[in-house]
C-alpha cells in the first residue's frame, strides 16, 4: 500500500509492467470510470481533493506509458520492471538475463495469433492430446493458462488427460475447455463442441492413463 | 457471504452456489449464521432443523459436526441457525472461536457460510474464517457505502486479532472510530503509525493484508456500468484499503429470482435456464477453478500413480 | 507445416515441454530432487521432449542454440520449490 504520490505509473492503472496496448488501454477505461466524479465506487472512501489528484494521476500515467518512447524514458529513470523486489535470484544476475523467468502469460498470450502452417484438418478429433500439443507449440505452459484464465492447473490437466471423472459436470467442463481453447487463439465454437462430444461417449468410470503417449501423432 | 446491509443475495448465493458446488462433486456444508433472520434451511428444503446452532450457543451440543444436517441435494448439509421464534443472541467471543475452530475441523470440501446483515464483530468473525469472504452488494450508493464500512470493519477486526502487543491493537481500536483523534482517517495512515510504533509490526501488518482476499460479487446488474462496478470497487480496494480484491462476478436483475424468494426455492432448480441461473453456474465455474478439483471419495488407491 | 526459426521462440517451446514433464511426474521431481538423480528418472520423459522439440524448431536453429539444455536447467532446477516472476 502506498501513498498515491508514491505511486508508479503501472501502479496507478493497476497494470504490470510488460502490459501491452490492449491491457493499458482497457486499465485506462476502467480506472476513468473507477475514478470519475460521479461514481459509486468513490462514495465515503475517498475526499473530493483525493478523487481529483487521482483523476489527475490516471490521466498522466496513461498519457506517459501509452506512447512507447516516453514509456521507455519512464522505465529507464524509475528502474525496470520488479526492481526493489528482494526476490531477485543471484544465479539470474550472474547469467546476465532474465530468460529463466517465465514470461508474462498476458502478454504471452497476446503474441499467439494462430497457428503459421499448422494443420486443422476436417477429421480434427479436439481431444485432449491435442489441446496440449496445441498449447506446446504455442510454447504456453499448463501455469500460464492457469494464470491468464484463472482455472486451476489441475482442472487444465486433467481436460488434457480427458480425466473425465476428476472434471466437474459438463456445464462447467464446457466453459473451462472454451477459456482454454480462447487463450490458445483457438476458435471455441469448434473446439468445445468436439471436446465435450468425447466427454459424453466416454463412459465415466474408468480414467484414461493412455497419456504418457503424448507425442503418439507423428510430428 | 458477507456485506453488511440485509437484503443484498447474501442467503440467494449462499443457497444456489452450495447446490451448485455440491452438484458438481464438492462435499459442501452450508452454515446459517443469522441467529435473528435464519432462512437458508427453508431454501435447501429442510423446514424443520432439529438441531441447529443455537444449539450450540445455548451449549446443549458442542460438537460442530453433530449440528450438520443432510439436505435433499447429495453432498450437501446445513447448520442452521436456529428453528422457531426464539431470537437468540450471538455467541460470545470465546465461544465463537470454538464455533469456527469446529467449522474449520469439518470433513468436507467446502464450507459457505452466510453471514447475514450487519457489521457488528460476531458478523465480521464470520467472514474473517475464511480469507476470501464474498462480499455482495447493489449498483447502488448505500450499498456500496454499506459494503465499504463493512470492509473497514473486517480489516480492522483483521489487523487486531492479528497483532501482538496491545498498544498496537489499541492503537487499531482507536482508529476505528473515523473521529480519532490521532488523524488516522485512512488504512495507509494507521500502517504509517504501526510502522513508527513498531517496524515488526509493521511487517505483520501488511503480511495480514496480503492474505486478505475479499471476492466481489455486484448482484441486481441491469446495465454496463454495474458491471464495471465491480472493477471500480476492486480498485478502490487496492487504493484505498491495500487489499487485493477479487471481482468475482455479477448476476444480473432478473424476475425469477423474486419468484424463487418468495417461494423459498433455488433459482438452480426453479428458474434453471433464466439469465440468474447462467451467471449464478458462472460465479460458481470460476470458484471451482479457484477451489481446484474436490478430493476424490475415499476409494481404491489409484494404480499409475502420477496425474492424481 | 513451417519449423520455428526465431530464437525466442524456441525458447519458450523449450520451456513449454521441460516445464509439461514437470507438471505431469510432479512425484519423479521430487524424488529426483531429493535423490539428487533427476535427470535419469525423467530420461524417456526428457527424451520424448526433446525430439518434440527438435520436430519443431529448424533443424539449424537446434544446432546453434541450447535452448533445450538451458531450459532443462532452469525449469527443473531453478523452478522447484520457487515461484519467480518478473510480475509477481
Amino acid at each position: 500500500m502506498k501513498a498515491l504520490a508514491e505511486m508508479t505509473h503501472y501502479e496507478v492503472l493497476e497494470v504490470a509492467p510488460d502490459a501491452g496496448p490492449e491491457e493499458l488501454e482497457r486499465a485506462y477505461r476502467l480506472a476513468r470510470a473507477a475514478y470519475a466524479e460521479e461514481s459509486m465506487a468513490l462514495y465515503s472512501v475517498f475526499s473530493e481533493d483525493d478523487s481529483s489528484e487521482l483523476r489527475q494521476r490516471i490521466e498522466l500515467a496513461y498519457r506517459v506509458l501509452a506512447d512507447s518512447v516516453q514509456r521507455g524514458a519512464y522505465d529507464l529513470s524509475h528502474g525496470s520492471a520488479g526492481a526493489g523486489s528482494d526476490e531477485i535470484d543471484i544465479a539470474l544476475d550472474l547469467a546476465g538475463d532474465d530468460a529463466a523467468a517465465p514470461q508474462d502469460p498476458f502478454e504471452l498470450v497476446g503474441e499467439i495469433s494462430g497457428f503459421d502452417g499448422f494443420e486443422e484438418d476436417s477429421e480434427q478429433s479436439f481431444d485432449g492430446a491435442w489441446l496440449r500439443r496445441c498449447r506446446l507449440r504455442c510454447g504456453v505452459e499448463i501455469d500460464q493458462v492457469a494464470a491468464v484464465t484463472k482455472i486451476n492447473p489441475s482442472y487444465l490437466r486433467f481436460i488434457e488427460e480427458e480425466r473425465f471423472d476428476r472434471l466437474p459436470a459438463a456445464v462447467y467442463v464446457r466453459g473451462f475447455v472454451g477459456a482454454y481453447a480462447r487463450c490458445l487463439g483457438l476458435d471455441p465454437g469448434r473446439v468445445v463442441p468436439g471436446y465435450m462430444k468425447r466427454l459424453k461417449e466416454t463412459p465415466k468410470r474408468e480414467p484414461r492413463k493412455q497419456q504418457r503417449r503424448w507425442l503418439g501423432r507423428p510430428v | 457471504m458477507g456485506g453488511g446491509k440485509g437484503g443484498v443475495g447474501k442467503t440467494l448465493l449462499c443457497a444456489n452456489l452450495s447446490a451448485a458446488l455440491a452438484g458438481s462433486g464438492y462435499r459442501v456444508v452450508a452454515v446459517d449464521t443469522d441467529l435473528e433472520g435464519a432462512n437458508l434451511h427453508t431454501c435447501l428444503g429442510v423446514s424443520s432443523p432439529r438441531v441447529s446452532l443455537a444449539d450450540f450457543v445455548a451449549e446443549r451440543e458442542s460438537d460442530v459436526a453433530k449440528l450438520a444436517l443432510a439436505t435433499r441435494i447429495p453432498n450437501l448439509q446445513l447448520i442452521a441457525a436456529t428453528y422457531g421464534n426464539l431470537s437468540c443472541a450471538q455467541p460470545a467471543a470465546a465461544r465463537r472461536m470454538e464455533l469456527v475452530a469446529g467449522l474449520r475441523r469439518l470433513d468436507c470440501d467446502v464450507v459457505l457460510l452466510d453471514c447475514g446483515a450487519g457489521s457488528h464483530a460476531a458478523t465480521v468473525d464470520y467472514f474473517l474464517v475464511g480469507d476470501d469472504g464474498l462480499l455482495v452488494l447493489h449498483p447502488e450508493p448505500t450499498s456500496v457505502e454499506n459494503s465499504y464500512g463493512f470492509l473497514r470493519a473486517a480489516y480492522y477486526r483483521r489487523m487486531q486479532v492479528a497483532m501482538k502487543k496491545h498498544e498496537v491493537r489499541d492503537r487499531i481500536r482507536e482508529a476505528m472510530d473515523q473521529r480519532n483523534e490521532r488523524g488516522i482517517r485512512t488504512p495507509l495512515d494507521l500502517l504509517r503509525e504501526i510502522e513508527s510504533m513498531d517496524p515488526e509490526e509493521g511487517r505483520r501488518f501488511v503480511a495480514t493484508m496480503r492474505r486478505f482476499r475479499p471476492r466481489i460479487v455486484v448482484n441486481e446488474v441491469t446495465s454496463s456500468e454495474d458491471i464495471k462496478l465491480g472493477f471500480a470497487i476492486r480498485s478502490v480496494c487496492r487504493k484505498f484499503f491495500g487489499i487485493d480484491a477479487d471481482y468475482l462476478g455479477y448476476i444480473n436483475h432478473d424476475a425469477v429470482v423474486h419468484d424463487c424468494v418468495l417461494r423459498r426455492r433455488l433459482v438452480l432448480e426453479l428458474h434453471p435456464r433464466s439469465d440468474a441461473a447462467i451467471y449464478l453456474h458462472r460465479i460458481a465455474r470460476k470458484l471451482m477453478g479457484a477451489l481446484g478439483p474436490p478430493r476424490p471419495p475415499a476409494a481404491p488407491a489409484e494404480s499409475g500413480g502420477e496425474g492424481g | 507445416m513451417s519449423r520455428i526459426t526465431d530464437p525466442r521462440r524456441a525458447e519458450r517451446l523449450a520451456r513449454a515441454v521441460v516445464s509439461d514433464v514437470m507438471t505431469y511426474h510432479p512425484e519423479s521431481v521430487r524424488a529426483g530432487i531429493e535423490a539428487d538423480d533427476l535427470f535419469d528418472r525423467l530420461r524417456p520423459e526428457l527424451e520424448e521432449a526433446r525430439t518434440f522439440f527438435e520436430g519443431r524448431v529448424d533443424p539449424e536453429l537446434v544446432a546453434r542454440s541450447n535452448a533445450f539444455d538451458l531450459a532443462l536447467v532452469d525449469v527443473l532446477v531453478y523452478r522447484s520449490g520457487r515461484v519467480r516472476s518478473r510480475i509477481w
